[in-house]
């Protein structure tokens, strides 16, 4: 954590930061809690913005700024659940197959190209309706259609690593080839993988939420933005604070993902050896 | 007496298949041609050639890391070259090889102590506080502090990395240890320390030394016998005895210790020869028929003797000339030649 202390962290890290403990502290921090469990007032529907309702409240009434804090939870979860599954299928497989080669190498990659041979994301949308829709299934779907991305990263990268001196010395040591994937390769190969995860999060957020729009995704009752903005659509034409203020959510923080990607991989561009004494210093 | 190493006629021919445009093509690179020779239990062997005359191919070929195209090698009397990585397990520890890049050799995410954890683990101890009075054992026999352990391999100089190279391979044990360029690029202090070193080992753990360097005045000082390499054939093996009555035949050879005395006297001149350079560019890569000797072009005794045609047309064979002195060479010096006195 050395390294951590020394860094300047951009806004949108700080964002990302804020928006993880607003997801973690949604029941507290938002002014009507009790919209978020299925509460009506429909006494109060489709108010504009004011004080009381910094973004206006939707066609049951609820305010829609505790809605969007609300939404930020899913939306997290979403992110890092997709990505995650993505990447605990793609990476050990990228290793393998740059790492080994042979035919395990052929067959890996040509499934990888099965994947990607789909246009993006209709896979999403085919496996979701196979399955049944609902927001885990989209979870599952779009990592399914992610991974080969991840595998082809680090594939390429392993391939760069794997003849390098330090390698063969941990073989003639006499480390296993197992013992030399994690330990040697890998901690040199994963940069550009973790860089892309980063981006990738917003990505996952949006296809997700695509997928809630178009029905596939999270269903009502679940607050998610992608729903959000369905739910809006007979309501936005004329009541545009509906889905303005979730698709803002969408927007921004699919930004804070995509500049934090950029400013990790600006950080990881020679300067992430350990003990690197200055910036800019490649290796 | 039984040779620990025995390497017949080893051949590595890298195959670099490619496209140019449509078409498939294949490159061949002969880095090893018919390499012979021995070495001996407690024996240094130093093989010196140039750069891209296939020392740390060899190197890398008796410590398993690369499979010969054609020949064996034995180690201990057992056939590695045809040994899978897990059939070669047993003997991985007895043979063990110090690259020559220090940096490249560790792993940049690894500091100095992960680094040696790992290589004591792999020698069977697995006890925490064994593994601690190892490492201190290990630094204090390569003379290092122990707060380099912290460190990270971008973060020490040249000298400690050859050290914690050597280290590393110390803590498995080791019998015979394959060192590639140990001395090169080092500081003449550093480096006098690091010969003094390496032989003091050798001497304590009753260690075989096959020490690969382009050095022949550093290999001279060390070496038992010397193996010389051009374009991948041993073109000469000489055994070293006394200094002043050690003798040797090859051209090549003469070269090398010609200019190292040359160099120590101050007397290196720049010379350039024009119709030298022609021949370099003419000479033929080597190829595995070639049916040439590999250093007409350059051979001085050639050109003395008139080109005789038998060295563009016919390959000299390794010949026996003395105890353990080999000479690869259609006109040997018939006198043998006493190698250089310098200091």
């Amino acid at each position: 954590m050395r390294i951590l202390s020394r860094l300047k962290f951009p806004f949108s890290v700080w964002y990302l930061v804020v928006l993880a403990v607003i997801a973690v502290l949604a029941p507290w921090v938002t002014p009507y809690p009790q919209d978020a469990q299925n509460a009506m007032h429909f006494e109060q529907k489709l108010l504009p913005p004011s004080l009381a309702h910094p973004f206006g409240t939707d066609a049951l009434g609820r305010d829609v700024f505790t809605l969007v804090l609300f939404g930020a939870r899913l939306s997290l979860i979403t992110a890092i659940s997709v990505v995650g599954l993505a990447l605990v299928i793609g990476v050990p497989l990228g290793l393998i197959a740059g790492f080994k080669g042979g035919w395990l190498e052929s067959i890996i990659m040509r499934i990888c190209d099965v994947f990607l041979a789909f246009p993006p994301l209709l896979l999403p949308i085919v496996l979701t309706a196979a399955l049944g829709p609902n927001l885990r299934h989209a979870i599952i779907a779009v990592a399914v259609s992610w991974f080969p991305w991840y595998t082809r990263i680090l594939r390429s990268r392993v391939l760069q690593v794997r003849h390098q001196a330090f390698v063969q010395a941990a073989r003639i040591a006499g480390n296993t080839d197992s013992q030399i994937m994690v330990s040697h390769i890998l901690p040199n190969s994963i940069q550009p993988v973790m860089v892309q995860a980063t981006l990738d999060m917003g990505y996952a957020i949006l296809a997700v939420a695509g997928l809630s729009f178009i029905g596939f995704g999270a269903q009502p009752p679940a607050i998610e933005w992608g729903l959000m903005i369905t739910q809006a659509r007979s309501t936005f034409l004329d009541y545009w604070w509906t889905a303005f203020f979730p698709g803002m959510a969408l927007f921004v923080t699919v930004l804070a993902f995509n500049l934090t990607g950029d400013w990790l991989r600006n950080l990881l561009d020679g300067t992430a050896v350990p003990g690197s004494k200055q910036k800019g210093l490649a290796e | 007496m039984i040779p620990v190493i025995e390497i017949n006629n080893i051949s590595k021919i890298f195959v670099q298949k490619f496209r140019d445009g449509f078409k498939k093509k294949i490159k061949r690179h002969v880095a090893l041609r018919d390499v012979n020779f021995q070495v001996f239990p407690g024996e240094v062997v130093g093989i010196v050639g140039e750069s891209g005359s296939g020392k740390t191919t060899l190197g890398k070929i008796v410590v398993h890391l690369l499979a010969p195209s054609t020949g064996s090698v034995y180690v201990k009397g057992t056939e590695i070259t045809r040994l899978t990585q897990r059939q070669f397990r047993p003997l991985r520890r007895t043979i063990q090889m110090v690259f020559q890049n220090p940096y490249a050799s560790l792993n940049p995410r690894m500091n100095i102590r992960e680094h040696l954890v790992e290589a004591v683990r792999l020698s069977g101890i697995r006890d925490k506080a064994a593994v601690d009075r190892k490492i201190h054992l290990l630094l204090e026999q390569v003379q290092l502090s122990p707060t380099i352990l912290r460190q990270y391999p971008n973060q020490i100089s040249g000298g400690e990395g050859r050290r914690i190279g050597l280290a590393r391979v110390l803590a498995l044990n080791p019998e015979i240890i394959v060192l590639d360029e140990p001395v090169a690029s080092l500081d003449l202090s550093i480096k006098g320390e690091l010969i003094a070193l390496l032989l003091k080992l050798q001497e304590k753990r009753q260690l075989t030394y096959l020490w690969i360097s382009h050095d022949i005045q550093v290999i001279h000082r060390v070496a038992d016998v010397i193996v010389v390499m051009f374009s991948g054939e041993v073109v000469e093996i000489i055994p070293v005895g006394e200094r002043s009555t050690d003798v040797y035949q090859h051209p090549y050879t003469e070269i090398l210790f010609q200019t190292a005395q040359k160099l120590q006297s101050g007397q290196a001149e720049v010379t350039f020869d024009s119709e030298m350079y022609q021949r370099l560019f003419t000479a033929a890569i080597a190829d595995e028929n070639e049916k040439q000797c590999v250093y007409y072009p350059y051979c001085t005794r050639y050109f003395r003797a008139g080109k005789p045609q038998i060295c563009q047309m016919a390959r000299p064979e390794l010949k026996q000339v003395g105890p353990r002195h080999f000479v690869r060479c259609h006109f040997p010096w018939k006198e043998k030649v006493k190698v250089p006195d310098y200091a």
